[in-house]
């Protein structure tokens, strides 16, 4: 994985999402955002073009997680990694099938995050 | 006189058909009444049971209000409500009445009658019937059965008195069929809705349950700090090791308001700050008497959504003031205001008449986690404003809005 690689942290919990970029900025990539809500990631996207989002499933604001991702994986080819403290089978079944998308259960582990970044960048 | 005679006849005969017709009359009168009288009492029987049902009332008065419908209506001397024991695979009754001290209270049916015995006493019983009458001691009876809810109605006409005694007929059979379609209906949605009665209280239970082992736990993790920090005889480590415990206090209280709540989604913003800030001011070692804390918190409720990051945000405002504002046992004052305007905007305000920030001091650009963590959870989380204020010590504003409307809870 490239030093710099532009990520998107979409996290509504204000600790969580400054834990964990602080995180990927120890491990020396690029956090370009914070978005708490759906409509804040999809802003986001269009604007700062991400490599890669990191996102949880529950958040903020109108939209929830599965609807940005749908949207996602419909406008742009961007990898997502789905952190979640929810486990939902049908979604993991979901995330199994679509190229882009992986799926964790918090609490995560930089190392198994950064390994699983680095599998969805590298192809 | 032939012709008298015939006029004579003619009269007779066309009285004899008058007479005829009266009684055919008078007959269809009387079952026109009775009909009239079985449908009111069946119109009653399922308004006022329905009505019962409606109510917070037990089903054993359901069971037996329905029970003395049936005697009135039908004039009957007993009824009983059974229910098929799949074990004993017998009838036994679940309700009597109109029974004497010399009847029994309880009876098991194992004779397997068919769904319906429509018996008087006139007719020569089978070998069924004799078995059902010798078990319920009565030669008059009406027995219906509902195998697949598993329900059955016996009611029983045979008074002491014979001039009270009246045979079942046709009619009352399907009255009974009816009256027992309306029970087993209402015994069928009782039940239902005790389930889901039961059911959520089972839930309340667990959510209670769930609350306090939270709390417990983050009072574990704060007694592990506690313990930890007082090993360490560095100043840093310990100062940062408090404020950590103060910040997993105001998460932990949420927890315990919650679980003493009424609503379980919801706590009282008033009591909560109250407590939250004298226990910080106590965990500061500060007294009343040095730094005066002045509360004017309006009560309103707010659901956990909320009530944790107000929890954060004042633990950082409050720390901050008590660490910092009143240097060198400075006296002084706090003022915190909570109050909600309009239907879902927070505002909070909070003062201190200390010594104010360092000149040049810029909020945005601190390093530290209180104030980066406090900004983040007021703009990103809470999707809220916040201003700050330098003039005779230090005030912040901040609005947002109650979480409840965006609650994960109702998603």
């Amino acid at each position: 994985m490239k030093k710099n690689t532009k990520c998107l942290v979409v996290e509504d919990e204000a600790l969580l999402a400054l834990s964990l970029e602080m995180e990927l900025k120890m491990a020396g990539l690029n956090v370009i955002g914070i978005a708490a809500t759906g409509e804040q990631a999809l802003q986001n996207l269009k604007v700062k073009k991400p490599d890669i989002i990191l996102m949880d499933l529950r958040l903020s604001g109108k939209m929830n997680g599965v609807e940005v991702i749908r949207m996602i994986t419909r406008m742009y080819h961007i990898p997502v990694i789905i952190i979640t403290g929810y486990p939902d089978t049908k979604l993991m079944d979901a995330a199994k099938r679509l190229d882009h998308v992986r799926y964790l259960l918090k609490p995560v582990r930089t190392e198994t995050l950064l390994k699983l970044m680095a599998e969805l960048l590298n192809g | 006189m032939s012709d008298i005679i015939r006029e004579r006849d003619f009269y007779k005969r066309t009285c004899d058909e008058m007479g005829a017709r009266c009684l055919q009359f008078q007959e269809e009168q009387t079952r026109v009444r009775q009909e009239a009288r079985r449908s009111r009492m069946i119109a009653t029987l399922i308004r006022e049971v329905y009505q019962l049902a409606d109510h917070k009332v037990a089903f054993d008065e359901i069971e037996e209000r329905f029970l003395y419908i049936i005697l009135e209506t039908l004039s009957a001397d007993r009824a009983a409500l059974f229910r098929h024991d799949q074990e004993k695979d017998s009838w036994v009754s679940s309700h009597l009445l109109g029974c004497e001290n010399s009847h029994r209270t309880k009876l098991d049916i194992d004779c397997h009658p068919p769904d319906f015995v429509f018996f008087n006493s006139s007719i020569k019983p089978d070998s069924v019937q004799k078995c059902l009458c010798n078990k319920v001691g009565c030669t008059n009876l009406l027995w219906i059965s509902n195998p697949d809810s598993g329900r059955a109605l016996l009611i029983c006409n045979e008074r002491e008195d014979r001039h009270l005694h009246r045979p079942f007929e046709a009619a009352d059979r399907e009255m009974g069929e009816g009256a027992l379609n309306v029970f087993i209906e209402i015994a069928e949605r009782k039940k239902a809705e005790e389930q889901l009665k039961t059911s959520l209280k089972e839930k309340e239970v667990l959510l209670k349950e769930l609350y306090h082992r939270t709390k417990n736990n983050m009072q574990v993790i704060r007694s592990m700090l506690a313990l930890q920090a007082n090993a360490s005889t560095n100043e840093e480590v310990k100062r940062i090791f408090r404020d950590t415990e103060n910040r997993i206090y105001a998460m932990s209280l949420v927890h315990q308001k919650l679980y003493q709540s009424k609503s379980l989604s919801s706590i009282n913003i008033h009591d909560y700050v109250c407590e939250l800030a004298d226990l910080l001011l106590k965990s500061y070692h500060i007294t009343k008497a040095r730094v005066s804390l002045h509360l004017d918190v309006e009560s309103f409720q707010v659901s956990i959504d909320t009530a944790i990051p107000c929890g954060l945000i004042l633990n950082e405002l409050l720390s901050n003031a008590l660490k910092h504002a009143f240097p060198d046992n400075r006296e002084g004052e706090i003022c915190i205001c909570m109050y909600k305007k309009g239907q879902h905007m927070i505002h909070l305000d909070f003062s201190d008449n200390g010594v104010g920030l360092p000149e040049g001091f810029e909020c945005l650009k601190q390093k530290s986690l209180g104030i980066r963590s406090m900004y983040a959870i007021i703009e990103h989380q809470l999707q809220g404003s916040i201003t700050c204020e330098v003039q005779n010590g230090v005030a912040f504003y901040i609005q947002f809005e109650d979480q409840e409307q965006y609650s994960r809870i109702s998603k």
